[in-house]
């Protein structure tokens, strides 16, 4: 099989980083922007205890430590400033900026960015502010002007616009994670934040006007009272971090370390001029940036803390936002022919622009990834037989937003698929779960068409049910698929059959699925209609000359059909089953009792349990739902309860559709994610509504085989408290549920169920009757053309003892036999036929013998059992030669019991000895 | 375990901020405020006849004189010893006066005392009784006979003169030469602008013309061909001026306003903003800020201008700030020229508005001294050429005496010497009582006009109006 060299995890939400670490920083911007789920990934692989959205202030010292957010450290504050530096120098460089104005805008930008998005990051997001260090960097380079653009024009109201924007998109695109407020709260949280911004803002406006009454000429005057304003937004933002962290230790910390930083900035600006002189030009513009930004991160920090802590970082971006226009306020109140309405609204048109970009952001870059899929489908196309691909550069796979569909992308993945199966299985799996999941269903589809032409005769389409992947997706296609699985699996039951009868029978009701379904293809509008009915066409053909050969074959060798099924629970459509009159009327009675008593259906292995279940539908009236749970299945792999209750409600499904025609109501394993017990619940709900309850009809919860559950209950999958107590809720005060358990064990075997299932009426399945037997033997289906001589039919009896499924073990090697002898002496069974067959009977059946042995009893038992059958058909053993025959046996009651409820043995006569003949003889085989 | 050494932590940091913050407060507590003391060199031997005064005046870079002459000037009294300490100010005007009031209330003030041409300060400081008659004082110094006459009638109360100038702040037209040149002006051109200003042969109707030619040809933005005088009250007045307009009868010690002159005045504003003349965002503020100075300074420097109005400060400012490393004063010279404000009407001279500063001699109420005739002395010597040259000079502001025009300090300096003539066409705040009055009701309707909130005309009547209703018999109307 083909195979390609592709990237680890390139399919997936958990992409490696590039080790470079220039180009890792930009793919971490690629993360952030179009893939916000490999970012939250990456976060989690650098430190499982890190949230998306952390902020510096949380890190504990340890996390200090770690070398990936180190990384992360350097790649946000000081790779993408520096990277935009190179690139704005030469921009600058070119447009004709005189170096010296253009060193100071680049090493300005730089040191401003950095600074802010450092102190930014302290008590927000870094998500939020990972970027912004060098978008500021690069807005303050190219920032080419002088005093009067910054106050006439709109370049902060770009800035911080285009700042506050970003962070909405950014943390908009990573999700609301956080403590999930109802929306009332969370918009309190953001009207407090910006309050909290407008008490910020009086305490800098207040510390400003001390500034400016004491200077003639406004800052450079001031320079004295500089420092002080240092310390004071140090303690405002040491303030954020203790309402970030809940630390009030951590925002003292910070405070101080804060205070001193802006302290000796300003004082170091400030101080760079000499008493008096008036800044001026570029070292101007510095300046102003410098007091503008420490303002807008002030007023985006405060609000943006408390909204984040108190709701989540969506609140706190907004609050952020909407909080820091009071810098403009500031910047109008000091300056009076500040263009201020302008930059409100122009940070107002960016800021929201931002946010609705999460949305708009798939619109605009829709035509360039429609040309992308395109070009990258053609590539590949003509790179076949190539050992490389296109597809990862796919915009599907690094646009995790992308919600519009990428047209050609399930080409490219059928082509992919074809080429190199197991990484186009793992490129579908990945899309599957994304918003391209379209493309996935459509090119699983195709493939699994594809798969299904080219089956050749019965037996490949015996096995096609085991290679459909579409039918995990929902949709059209995905019953459809279903429908031709489920065909598959019955094609593949049929060829299993022992009998050609059998096989015939089950072949021609596969036809007839066929035919139906060929003419509801026919009739279908469904736009697969037109690719899967040349299949159904064709699989029909396969299915019918099959039958016609087998018919033949039956014809040409006079054989006697067989209907016998051994190896299966029979099926409502299965006219060989016979009898349970008895047992179905008791069944009734207990259902409609109005105390609702929970039901156990007991009976040994065989004993015709599933048979019996599986004919519910047809033996009690319609008022009653049968619906059938194995548990034995799906149910009790599943590794949550999610998907435990998810098969429990499949199964449920498919009786009720099956059975009775009845469509219930959806439930999906991702609406189980959350909360899985309370939406099941309401589900039943549903299930209850759709079935009509309140009209008389009752539901009937059969769940067979439950020991398989209290496996994975002892197993530590699931709690059995959670498990019985939702079955216990359901039998109380679900009044039209009947919940029946079958299993081979009785409720005091297993303790846990017995004190749950409190006044349980238990219905034993066991033996047929006679009557129901000699049917089953000279009349298993009309015409039967083989007759018994009268001892020969005795013989059976007294071999099986009526036992169901030995009955038709030992009838189906009689018809075989029979079968193989001279058509002239075939159509009668002899003594001498039944003896023959017991010996075929006993190899045929050595899987249900054995289980006996190795499953059904101990090492006593199997002692005793072994002594019994060494004595001979219908001999019964004493208790005082027993005693003498295991004399070293602890407790030879106990395992006398067990053999007894096992309805292996029976006491008769004061002496002990087997209660079925074909099993005695089992036990009695030396080559066994 | 945990709790005591977090504590500690606490304390410390809790500690260190505390003094972080309180070295940076108390320990310069001295200069919090923008004052320097500076001792002066001790000239004469110590002896128990010696007086020690001070002297308190705001003061910056260009303008320490306003102490230091003082200071220089005692070294030269020969009636008294004197040592004179200087207090600076390095802060507005107004908390400078706060500062001088609190102090003359507690009579803890200084012997002398700056003060700007804001007579509501004056009449208050003389109602209050802080400060002392000069007439006395001036008849006995023959220095002060020097003092042009025009600068006195200002300080002038009641009969009395109250106060000395020492420095005269003008208001200039500026352009930028580089600008012209790529309109197309030649040097010859270029240079005889103030000239052409002066004779009214260029009016407001050129510059006008030439700013519109300049942003036609893409030299200038719009909204960047003239911007005024950041000084709102000021700059109307000289707008007013330039079209006719009379603002003092000082004959009937009367205010007057000329119908005619107000409405093309506001006119001629309205027109700026609508024409984007002038920009949008210098509409509808009294952009009397330091913002508005600073932001001037810096826009004009940086060639973004083509004309604008304002004080004769700014080019010392230029020369020390901007153009330090560019050449200093050559560098302005090349790129800009300096005129009397343009006539609006052809044929009649450009105007400039000019004010003083002055020094008064605080009571011994206000001071706690009797050191007043020591004062004087010292003033005397302070306005004589040599020291008030050395403030001129340095400051680019004009001196106030008549005589000293012809002194090497002036003529050796080629901006004040090409300034001079502007004394010629001055005019100064007149010393009417409602005068501030006037001002603000003209600008507040001016604001209207430049808001478009009303119309030239209609500002013009109502300005008329409000102006007769509060000033009374105070104003003649033409």
């Amino acid at each position: 099989m083909a195979s390609i060299m592709i990237p680890q995890n390139a399919y997936t939400d958990s992409p490696e980083l590039n080790p470079n670490l220039f180009l890792g920083a930009f793919q971490i911007l690629g993360w952030l922007f179009f893939h916000p789920s490999a970012w939250a990934n990456y976060v989690s692989r650098m430190d499982t205890r890190l949230l998306p959205n952390f902020c510096l202030a949380e890190l504990k010292i340890d996390q200090w430590r770690n070398p990936g957010l180190t990384r992360l450290i350097l790649t946000g504050y000081v790779v993408y400033p520096l990277a935009l530096a190179f690139l704005v120098g030469p921009v600058l460089w070119v447009l004709g900026a005189a170096f010296e104005e253009a060193t100071i805008g680049i090493l300005s930008g730089l040191a401003l960015g950095v600074i802010l998005g450092i102190t930014t990051n302290l008590a927000v997001g870094i998500t939020t502010t990972l970027i912004s260090g060098a978008t500021m960097a690069i807005f303050l380079s190219i920032q080419d002007v002088i005093l009067v653009d910054a106050v006439f024009g709109v370049a902060f109201g770009w800035i911080f616009g285009v700042l506050t924007g970003m962070a909405g998109y950014v943390t908009g695109n990573i999700g609301t994670r956080g403590i999930n407020l109802p929306l009332p709260s969370q918009i309190s949280s953001v009207v407090i934040g910006i309050f909290v911004s407008g008490i910020s803002l009086l305490v800098l406006g207040g510390l400003f006007y001390i500034t400016t009454l004491t200077s003639q000429f406004g800052i450079a005057y001031g320079s004295e009272v500089i420092p002080l304003v240092g310390i004071i937004l140090g303690i405002l933002l040491g303030v954020a971090v203790s309402w970030r962290t809940r630390s009030w230790r951590r925002g003292v910390v910070f405070c101080f370390i804060l205070g001193v930083v802006i302290w000796f900035i300003f004082t170091r600006l400030i101080y760079g001029f000499e008493f008096g002189q008036e800044p001026t030009g570029k070292r101007l513009l510095v300046l102003i940036n410098a007091v503008a930004s420490g303002t807008f991160i002030i007023l985006y920090v405060i609000p943006a803390s408390v909204a984040e802590r108190n709701a989540n970082s969506l609140a706190g971006a907004i609050a952020g936002g909407l909080g820091s226009l009071a810098t403009y306020v500031g910047l109008g109140y000091f300056i009076p022919y500040y263009s201020l309405g302008t930059n409100v609204n122009t940070h107002l048109v960016i800021m929201v622009s931002g946010f609705a970009f999460i949305w708009l952001r798939p619109v605009f870059m829709y035509p360039f990834s429609i040309v992308a899929t395109a070009f990258l489908y053609r590539a590949d196309e003509r790179r076949r037989g190539n050992s490389t691909s296109w597809l990862r550069w796919h915009p599907a796979f690094w646009d995790e937003n992308q919600r519009l569909p990428l047209i050609g992308l399930d080409d490219h993945l059928v082509l992919f698929t074809t080429l190199f199966p197991a990484e186009g299985q793992t490129a579908i799996e990945y899309l599957s779960t994304s918003r391209q999941r379209w493309a996935a269903r459509e090119a699983q589809v195709e493939l699994d068409a594809r798969q299904l032409e080219s089956y050749e005769d019965v037996k490949g389409i015996g096995n096609a049910y085991t290679n459909l992947a579409a039918e995990k997706f929902e949709g059209a296609a995905s019953a459809l698929l279903r429908s031709f699985a489920r065909i598959g699996q019955d094609i593949r039951v049929a060829l299993s059959q022992g009998s050609t009868f059998n096989q015939r029978l089950t072949l021609v009701a596969t036809e007839d699925r066929l035919d139906n379904l060929l003419r509801e293809l026919t009739r279908s509008q469904e736009k697969y209609a037109v690719r899967f009915r040349p299949i159904a066409s064709r699989w029909r053909q396969f299915v019918s000359n099959h039958v016609q050969h087998l018919t033949e074959t039956v014809e040409i060798q006079q054989e006697i059909d067989n209907p016998y099924i051994i190896s299966v629970p029979l099926t409502e459509q299965q006219e060989i089953f016979v009898g349970r009159i008895d047992i179905s009327a008791r069944l009734e009675r207990l259902l409609l009792d109005r105390r609702h008593p929970p039901l156990l259906l007991y009976g040994q292995r065989r004993m015709g349990k599933t048979s019996l279940l599986n004919n519910l539908g047809r033996l009690l009236p319609n008022s009653i739902i049968p619906l059938f749970v194995d548990l034995q299945g799906p149910v009790s792999f599943a590794s949550d309860y999610a998907g435990l209750l998810y098969n429990i409600a499949r199964g449920m499904s498919d009786t009720a559709s099956r059975k009775r025609g009845l469509v219930l109501p959806k439930l999906s394993r991702e609406e189980l994610t959350l909360d899985p017990f309370t939406r099941f619940d309401e589900w039943l709900d549903e299930v209850e509504q759709a079935a009509d309850t309140q009209n008389g009809n009752t539901i009937l919860l059969a769940l067979d085989e439950f020991e398989a559950l209290d496996n994975a209950i002892s197993e530590g999958r699931f709690q059995e408290s959670i498990l019985m107590g939702m079955l216990r809720h359901i039998i109380q005060h679900r009044t039209h549920f009947k919940v029946l358990l079958a299993g081979s064990h009785t409720l005091q075997e297993f303790q846990r169920w017995a004190s749950y299932l409190i006044n349980a009426q238990i219905i034993h399945i066991s033996y047929l009757n006679e009557g129901e037997a000699r049917q089953l033997i000279e009349q298993p289906i009309q015409g039967f053309s083989l007759s018994y001589e009268p001892d020969a039919l005795q013989r059976v009896l007294e071999l099986t003892r009526c036992h169901p499924f030995l009955v038709q073990l030992l009838c189906a090697e009689i018809v075989t036999l029979k079968n193989e002898q001279n058509p002239s002496v075939r159509r009668l069974a002899r003594l001498n036929d039944i003896e023959m067959a017991t010996t075929e009977a006993l190899t045929r059946g050595s899987l249900f013998f054995a289980d006996i042995e190795r499953n059904q009893i101990d090492e006593q038992g199997l002692a005793i059992l072994n002594f019994l059958a060494a004595r001979g058909e219908r001999i019964f053993i004493n208790r005082e030669t027993l005693n003498r025959q295991f004399p070293h046996f602890e407790n030879i009651n106990q395992t006398l019991s067990l053999l007894k409820r096992r309805e292996l043995i029976e006491q008769r006569d004061g002496g002990y000895g087997f209660q079925v003949e074909l099993i005695r003889r089992w036990f009695a085989r030396e080559d066994r | 375990m945990h709790k005591p050494r977090n504590l500690y932590i606490f304390t410390f940091l809790f500690a260190t901020t505390l003094s972080l913050a309180t070295c940076s407060t108390i320990l310069e507590v001295d200069s919090l405020w923008g004052e320097e003391t500076i001792e002066p060199e001790p000239t004469k031997p110590s002896t128990e006849a010696r007086i020690e005064i001070e002297v308190w005046a705001p003061a910056s870079r260009w303008e320490h004189w306003q102490t230091e002459g003082p200071v220089k000037a005692a070294e030269l009294v020969e009636e008294f010893e004197i040592i004179v300490n200087a207090v600076e100010y390095a802060s507005t005007n107004s908390f400078y006066e706060d500062q001088f009031e609190l102090a003359a209330e507690a009579g803890i003030g200084p012997e002398i005392a700056h003060i700007t041409s804001n007579r509501e300060k004056l009449i208050k400081w003389i109602n209050e009784g802080y400060i002392v008659p000069l007439d006395t004082c001036i008849q006995q110094y023959p220095e002060f006979d020097e003092v042009i006459e025009d600068l006195w009638p200002f300080v002038t109360y009641q009969g009395q003169v109250w106060a000395i100038p020492f420095e005269i702040e003008s208001y200039v037209l500026f352009f930028n030469k580089a600008k012209l040149r790529e309109l197309g002006w030649s040097e010859e051109n270029i240079a005889a602008l103030p000239e052409q200003i002066r004779k009214g042969e260029f009016t407001l109707e050129d510059m006008v013309g030439t700013i519109n030619q300049a942003v036609e040809k893409g030299i200038v933005e719009p909204g960047f061909g003239y911007w005024p005088i950041p000084n709102k009250d000021v700059d109307f007045l000289i707008h007013y001026a330039a079209f006719g307009g009379k603002i003092y009868l000082p004959e009937q010690n009367k205010l007057i306003i000329q119908r005619g002159a107000l409405l093309n005045a506001y006119s001629f504003k309205s027109q700026l903003i609508t024409e984007e003349i002038t920009h949008k965002n210098l509409a509808g503020s009294e952009q009397n800020h330091w913002m508005g100075r600073l932001l001037l300074r810096d826009t004009a420097f940086h060639d973004r201008l083509l004309f604008w109005g304002g004080e004769n400060h700014d080019w010392i400012i230029w020369a020390l700030d901007y153009a330090d490393g560019l050449g200093g004063q050559d560098y302005l010279f090349e790129h800009f020229g300096f005129a009397l404000f343009p006539s609006a009407v052809p044929g009649k001279p450009g105007n400039n508005f000019s004010f003083a500063h002055y020094y008064v001699i605080p009571s011994e109420k206000a001071s706690g001294q009797q050191n007043q005739e020591a004062a004087c002395a010292v003033l005397a010597k302070t306005i004589t050429p040599e020291i008030n040259a050395l403030n001129a000079v340095e400051s680019a502001s004009l001196g106030v005496l008549k005589t000293q025009f012809s002194h090497p300090a002036f003529t050796q300096d080629r901006f004040v010497s090409e300034t001079m003539y502007f004394l010629d066409y001055a005019w100064y705040k007149p010393s009417q009582d409602n005068y501030t009055s006037y001002t603000q009701l003209l600008l507040e309707y001016l604001i209207k006009v430049e808001l478009g909130e009303m119309s030239a005309s209609e500002a013009t009547e109502a300005a008329i109006n409000q102006l007769q209703i509060e000033l009374g018999e105070s104003l003649i109307v033409e």
